[in-house]
């Protein structure tokens, strides 16, 4: 193994084991910290063992090994728009709601306080 | 033909009137509808101009965005607050100025009348107005598109004079903010099996509004909207 490969190894893994840690902290929730754990330490075996990309690719039909990396991309990209954009559109709403309310309250008279004397 | 409410009438309707940068004109506006309906209700979507200002000084209740949100929502606020205020019927009215207040009564009369839920205006249904060639052909594609998709047979299924019971407006809930919710509400009456009929409507058709409306590039626009949003409820 180069040293390069070890280096980055040694990234992915410490990567890996940060998430971990935020996890155990709290800050991440398992549906956030796992996918990124897995991206992780997945990188760090196709670093280590380079062919395990080929043998998959294979598994799949596909003839190279760094076929099925702009595959992945292709078929994600979409998905990741839609995901992107849902959480957008839930946001708007959220302000569009927040505006309206202020903007309805200002509006309407004012309730009386006190038993209904004004 | 156009009509006129009696007083007892006119205090039963709100006249909802979305407004973005419109300092030019909705003074003009606010004291056209004040004259024949009491109840003016103008929502400032967030304008950068005196618009709000304005409109209250020319004597309706205004409500104001703090943000822009787009027509849609501007709509949706301003149709909330008539029905939380006691409107029985709720009247959407541009305000560039296009529309024409002695229409109001004729969308108001069915509902009245307790003939349908909805009343929409369309502006083919007399043929006395002129309208610009481009902007026939993007409203007739409208009418292909709503018939499509909702499965709706309008003549005009993107005009902005439209009346709603209190019922039915409680029913519509825009969500879409920007100028797809025209479709939406489409979408909403038929959802809600709500009945509805259209009544001829006047168009005015000045620089101002044609230079303010929507051009043939934004309807690209709002039909990539309109089915993102289906795609995702």
């Amino acid at each position: 193994m180069t040293t390069f490969q070890l280096a980055s190894i040694a990234l992915l893994l410490g990567l890996a084991g940060l998430t971990l840690i935020a996890r155990a902290a709290g800050r991440l929730r398992w549906g956030e910290a796992l996918p990124w754990i897995v991206v992780w330490t997945v990188g760090a075996a196709l670093v280590g063992r380079p062919d395990l990309l080929t043998l998959l690719a294979q598994s799949l039909g596909v003839q190279r090994g760094v076929d099925p990396v702009p595959y992945t991309v292709v078929l994600s990209l979409p998905l990741l728009f839609l995901v992107l954009y849902a959480r957008i559109r839930a946001l708007r709403r959220d302000l569009t709601r927040l505006v309206r309310e202020i903007a309805i309250r200002d509006a309407l008279p004012a309730e009386p306080r006190d038993g209904g004397v004004r | 033909m156009t009509g006129t409410a009696s007083p007892a009438d006119a205090r039963s309707v709100a006249v909802v009137i979305p407004a973005y940068n419109e300092a030019a004109v909705i003074g003009g506006v606010v004291r056209e509808v004040l004259a024949h309906y009491p109840s003016v209700i103008v929502v400032d979507d967030g304008s950068a101009d005196e618009t709000g200002a304005l409109a209250r000084q020319a004597g309706a209740t205004v409500l104001r965005h703090l943000v822009n949100r787009g027509q849609g929502a501007a709509l949706q606020t301003g149709i909330e607050y008539a029905v939380r205020t006691g409107a029985e019927v709720v009247v959407t009215f541009d305000a560039d100025g296009q529309h024409q207040v002695s229409d109001v009564a004729n969308l108001a009369a069915p509902i009245r009348a307790r003939r349908c839920d909805v009343v929409l205006g369309s502006r083919f249904l007399d043929s006395a107005d002129a309208i610009p060639p481009m902007r026939r052909l993007l409203l007739r594609a409208a009418v292909i598109f709503a018939r499509v998709v909702s499965g709706v047979r309008l003549t005009d299924a993107h005009n902005g004079l439209r009346a709603l019971s209190a019922d039915a407006a409680r029913s519509v809930r825009i969500q879409i903010d920007e100028m797809a919710h025209a479709s939406e509400i489409i979408d909403d009456i038929v959802r809600a099996g709500l009945r509805f009929e259209e009544v001829p409507v006047h168009i005015r058709y000045t620089e101002y509004s044609m230079a303010k409306g929507q051009h043939g590039g934004h309807a690209f626009k709002i039909v990539a909207r309109y089915f993102l949003e289906r795609i995702l409820r």
